[in-house]
């Protein structure tokens, strides 16, 4: 997403905050394509991603009148509330188990899988320098919403290993990328 | 009333660690909810909650797919489809239809002032950027007006633009606009309302005032004890790249 656009998502988001309709369809004709594209990639189903994406957009209208005081990162936080609504949409879904077993295969091709793990060079750099558990548990939970204990179930591993694996992942991902 | 005891959150490597999670994505639902309850209360928080969020950005770099039309045809449904109640007669009487053109015609005027009052700093100035924002409250649950700030990089200029809506018209927005600093909460006065929005180009003097406000708010005259009508919190809205 480009700064421009991000620039007028601000200001959308102000209008959202004054209840301006056509400034709440510009803001969904600007942002929707990638928000519809990250649910994609976290539900792998269209119905799915269609019901959360309308989820989204329901919770920003509604509560539009709180949120230009407490955003500073529009793009960021568009991201923040789709994750947060489809996280909450996965672990609502029984089909979870199935979906954990789908992905288990994926698992260990995680790094050769380059155009749908597609970062910033940066990010992409300190990806690479993170252990292999690492790397599974975050991207997983990044994109795919497992909690900790789904992520000892897809590797096998003790919950203390996952959750050890987690903090001193991100740790590292901070310090590489300062 | 539940009471927030902000001393455990002085733990920096507490604030580290729930940020980093939230951002994450790995926190329940009912710790998340509370995360998000604390980033409101919390500056430092929600400046963790921030830098995380910056750092794993580029891991939404996704494919744009265009949603099915469907999704925003139920989108203007849930949310915009006027509700009929029984009371409502379906014919419509000479005077209801002669006050809903009025109604539309002043509508029509007030949309057209606006993009007019929106258009004068793109005009003038080449690629303004929106660099500060204030949602301004006064006795409604909804914001009456904003307050953007623009600066224009070539220029070096800066501008000030009042966007309200059709609650509430431009010449009721009146007053004196103070900024409140970041240190001592010190009330500095940055104008008169009305001078503002007729002249819309600010000082670099009003520019710094406005820059290292943490609040905005407007009086009712230029003493600064007489009665406040709106307030709204400034934020930077800087470079999202």
């Amino acid at each position: 997403m480009i700064t421009k656009d991000k620039q007028l998502m601000g200001y959308l988001l102000g209008r959202c905050a004054l209840k301006d309709q056509k400034a709440f369809e510009q803001l969904y004709k600007l942002t929707s394509p990638k928000l519809y594209g990250l649910l994609f990639k976290m539900l792998k189903n269209e119905a799915d991603s269609c019901e959360v994406l309308q989820s989204v957009f329901e919770k920003i209208w509604k509560n539009s009148n709180t949120l230009t005081n407490e955003i500073e990162y529009p793009w960021a936080w568009l991201c923040q509330i789709t994750r947060n609504t489809a996280i909450d949409y996965i672990r609502c879904q029984t089909r979870f188990n199935t979906h954990i077993q789908q992905q288990t295969t994926n698992a260990t091709d995680i790094k050769d899988d380059k155009n749908y793990f597609a970062y910033e060079p940066k990010l992409d750099d300190c990806m690479t320098q993170l252990n292999s558990q690492q790397q599974v548990a975050i991207t997983h939970i990044y994109h795919f919403g497992y909690s900790q204990s789904e992520i000892a179930k897809l590797l096998d591993a003790p919950l203390g290993s996952v959750k050890s694996w987690i903090k001193r992942g991100l740790q590292a991902l901070k310090l590489c990328m300062s | 009333m539940y009471v927030l005891n902000t001393k455990r959150y002085d733990n920096p490597k507490l604030l580290e660690h729930l940020a980093s999670h939230y951002v994450l994505g790995c926190l329940t639902t009912l710790v998340r909810n509370r995360v998000e309850k604390l980033a409101k209360e919390l500056p430092q928080l929600r400046e963790q909650i921030n830098m995380w969020q910056i750092r794993f950005e580029s891991m939404h770099k996704t494919k744009a797919i265009t949603p099915p039309v469907m999704v925003w045809q139920s989108l203007q449904h849930t949310l915009f489809k006027p509700k009929q109640t029984l009371s409502q007669s379906p014919k419509k009487t000479i005077a209801e239809l002669f006050n809903r053109s009025i109604w539309k015609l002043s509508s029509g005027l007030m949309a057209l002032m606006l993009i007019i009052l929106i258009s004068i700093p793109s005009v003038e100035h080449q690629n303004p950027i929106l660099g500060y924002t204030a949602s301004m409250f006064g006795s409604e649950v909804n914001p009456e007006f904003v307050i953007n700030i623009y600066k224009d990089e070539q220029a070096e200029n800066t501008f000030i633009k009042f966007l309200s809506n059709q609650r509430i018209k431009d010449s009721e927005i009146m007053g004196t606009l103070w900024a409140k600093g970041f240190e001592n909460d010190e009330l500095i006065e940055v104008g008169n309302i009305k001078a503002l929005m007729q002249n819309h180009i600010l000082t670099k003097a009003q520019w710094v005032l406005i820059k290292n406000s943490k609040e905005l708010i407007v009086t009712e005259n230029s003493d600064q004890t007489s009665r406040q009508l709106f307030e709204g919190i400034c934020v930077q809205l800087g470079d999202w790249g």
